[in-house]
């Protein structure tokens, strides 16, 4: 479907054809058949939105159609996995299963990577929070220990006499505290800063 | 910022939001049945449902669940140029699909009883 065939404004054209090159970028693992399969339904989906607003801009009906559309990752990138599969099951070509499979699961291992990492991190933020109420609690116990026998303990010992010395004293208070906090806020400011650059749910 | 959130309104959304995504897990029975009565486009089917209702679903969603649809053989889908020149891909169902629907119904209603009783308990 070529858009200057029911396009009349050069803007809107333009924009079409940025919206399409994303859709392209998405489906370039897939054979031409397919590909050409997906623009077309797209296309036509897009310009049926188009016809149906009442606004006489037409740029404001494309974008708005776009929007209505929804990002393309979210939706083009399953139908790709999708086909990729099929292709891939019937040509049994095992890089094409790798591609489809890795598409799969890219939505997947993405998310539970972010989870494992963040719940590390706040795992770790709790960690120096309590080390620095530790050294209150139980001062002789809790510290940096340069062990001359042995690897370094930051954090408690039950045997402190066994991994002297212990070098930041009362510093390690103010010090566990601060990177408790800056773990934790960091944390939770790049978790939302994740969370808003996901597009709308998809199914 | 205003703080000052009517805890009515609070409820209504969280409602309106849980709505929302229980019509989004009964959305292959919803296409398969519109699709059971006719044979439609993407465009016009994803119109349709949100007639029925306002769904917090972005538009292209509907296209890998009907590549899904398809790839399992429920449904099948055929191009047709329109006399304006404008292509559409139809869809309808396989003779697996319409043997599928009535079974799919009947588990709808086996489900939505079960979630009854459960209210009615207590």
């Amino acid at each position: 479907m070529n858009p200057e065939d029911f396009l009349t404004e050069a803007e809107s054209v333009r924009i079409w054809r940025q919206f399409f090159d994303r859709v392209h970028t998405l489906t370039r693992r897939l054979p031409q058949a397919e590909r050409d399969d997906i623009r077309l339904e797209i296309a036509s989906h897009l310009s049926d939105s188009v016809e149906q607003q009442d606004s006489s801009n037409e740029t404001d009906r494309l974008r708005l159609a776009i929007g209505k559309l929804g990002d393309p990752e979210e939706f083009v990138r399953p139908m790709v996995a999708d086909r990729l599969l099929t292709v891939g099951g019937r040509s049994m070509n095992p890089r094409a299963i790798a591609v489809a499979v890795y598409y799969s699961l890219y939505g997947g291992i993405r998310t539970t990577v972010l989870a494992i990492v963040v719940g590390l991190g706040y795992a770790l933020s709790f960690t120096f929070a309590a080390m620095a109420l530790g050294k209150i609690l139980f001062p002789g116990h809790v510290g940096l220990f340069l062990n001359d026998d042995g690897p370094f303990i930051l954090g408690g010992t039950l045997h402190p006499e066994a991994v002297t010395p212990e070098v930041l004293g009362w510093w390690i208070v103010p010090l566990a505290t601060m990177t408790s906090i800056i773990l934790y806020v960091g944390l939770s400011k790049a978790l939302r800063l994740l969370k808003t650059t996901r597009s709308p749910p998809s199914l | 910022m205003n703080d000052v959130t009517d805890p009515a309104d609070v409820l209504r959304k969280r409602i309106s939001s849980w709505e929302s995504q229980a019509r989004k897990g009964v959305l292959e029975l919803v296409i398969l049945l519109h699709l059971s009565r006719k044979e439609m486009y993407g465009y016009e089917l994803i119109r349709t449902i949100k007639q029925g209702a306002e769904l917090n679903l972005s538009e292209g969603t509907i296209y890998p669940l009907l590549n899904r649809l398809q790839k399992v053989g429920l449904i099948d889908s055929r191009w047709a140029e329109m006399d304006s020149g404008k292509p559409r891909k139809y869809y309808h169902l396989t003779q697996l699909g319409t043997d599928y629907l009535p079974a799919l119904k009947e588990a709808w209603w086996e489900f939505s009883q079960s979630i009854g009783e459960m209210l009615e308990e207590r």
